[in-house]
């Protein structure tokens, strides 16, 4: 699912914004890794692709 | 050698017989041995590392057999636990190789004996608490492990190398409160998840045991197979503000944040652990129970039928209860008919 975001939102914001649980979900600004303490300052910028992924811990 | 049972492999430029040289003088711990950690296993057993040991606290179920592929239709007749019925079918797949199946559950008391002398540890596991224990218990150690996952369609691999790669708590400092993440029960899982997740880990063992460790995954590995959708993603350096790798409290090892509950991924229950080391007399309890409720007695475990839940009763004092996924009641039913 691809949904635009405005330039500018931190990735907190973004958590909440689709209503996911921000314990434990993988964040990743263009195939790099956001770490959990860097979502309430890290800044989305025009073009960038984000994705949040649930982690999977089932075997 | 050449002509010899894996001359194929040692054909593969990656490995040659050097590197089948030295996955024979290997020695893995498989933690968790069902649809993950068992065809893990059965790869690393038919590719010859030379020592397997394996770690399970369950039995085979009718709803695994769908996509944990050491199991069929007799092995649920015959009442086993998997740990036991693993290094049998494991053993008749390569009688070279060195298979230890251990029936328990991982755990505080346990898992630095478990991992003694082994050189890799792949997660076979179905549930977050676990992992943070084997996450601990390899860094304390300075022993590599790989980090395997899977729900639903999707999957995630990870090779943490201590000192050298992210942690599984640098990544997720914290695990998500019970009933927060989705489980097999709730998300579901089909059975190539597991299958691929399988595979990846099993050449990051292959890689690491026969001398390639430069060229393990740099990332965690994610994957949709319904979506479509596969990538590794880049990681930063290991975190100095990791409690785990950074500042080495070992908080899970030592026990202060571990459950003694724990609800099964993909059936409807919850394991029991007994408060410190525990021995039970299974013969004792089988005796003491009504015969009519009675489904198995062997020296692996007794299972039992009352008030509408089964119970999977294990020599170390671990219940596994049907029925139920809700702790309390769980812990209610092991008082009452176990009660240590």
């Amino acid at each position: 699912m691809a949904e635009e975001v405005p330039e500018g939102v931190r990735v907190a914001e973004l958590i909440d914004l689709f209503k996911e649980n921000d314990q434990s979900l993988i964040v990743e600004v263009n195939r790099r890794f956001v770490h959990p303490r860097d979502y309430r300052t890290y800044e989305i910028k025009a073009g960038d692709q984000v994705e949040l992924i649930l982690p999977a811990f089932g075997g | 050698m050449p002509g010899g049972r894996h001359r194929k492999q040692e054909l593969f430029p990656g490995l040659g017989t050097e590197g089948q040289a030295a996955l024979a003088r290997s020695t893995v711990l498989v933690a968790g041995c069902g649809a993950t950690g068992g065809t893990i296993a059965a790869l690393l057993v038919r590719a010859g590392v030379g020592r397997v040991r394996i770690v399970d606290r369950d039995f085979p179920e009718l709803t695994n057999l769908g996509r944990q592929l050491l199991y069929d239709e007799a092995d649920l007749a015959a009442g086993l636990p998997k740990a036991v019925i693993a290094r049998e079918k494991l053993g008749r797949m390569n009688s070279e190789v060195e298979v230890e199946g251990i029936v328990a559950d991982i755990n505080p008391g346990n898992v630095l004996d478990l991992i003694e002398g082994v050189d890799l540890i792949l997660d076979g596991l179905d549930n977050q608490a676990t992992r943070y224990l084997i996450n601990d218990a390899a860094v304390s150690r300075g022993l590599p492990w790989v980090y395997v996952g899977c729900l639903g369609s999707a999957g995630n691999v990870m090779t943490v190398i201590p000192g050298r790669s992210s942690c599984l708590r640098c990544l997720f400092p914290h695990p998500a409160p019970p009933g927060t993440l989705p489980t097999c029960d709730t998300a579901g899982i089909i059975g190539p998840a597991p299958s691929l997740v399988a595979s990846a880990a099993a050449a990051e063992a292959l890689k690491l045991l026969s001398g390639s460790g430069d060229l393990l995954t740099r990332g965690l590995f994610t994957f949709d197979l319904w979506t479509d959708n596969f990538r590794v993603i880049s990681l930063p350096a290991p975190s100095p503000a990791c409690p785990c790798c950074g500042e080495r409290r070992f908080e899970f090892l030592a026990g202060w944040l571990y459950s003694g509950a724990a609800t099964m991924c993909g059936i409807d229950a919850v394991q029991i652990n007994p408060p410190g080391a525990a021995r039970l007399n299974l013969a004792g309890l089988a005796g003491r129970l009504d015969p009519e409720a009675l489904i198995s007695v062997n020296k692996y475990l007794v299972r039992f039928q009352a008030e509408g839940f089964s119970f999977a009763v294990f020599p170390d004092g671990r219940v596994i209860i049907h029925g139920t996924t809700d702790h309390g009641q769980a812990r209610a039913l092991y008082d009452r008919y176990i009660g240590f």
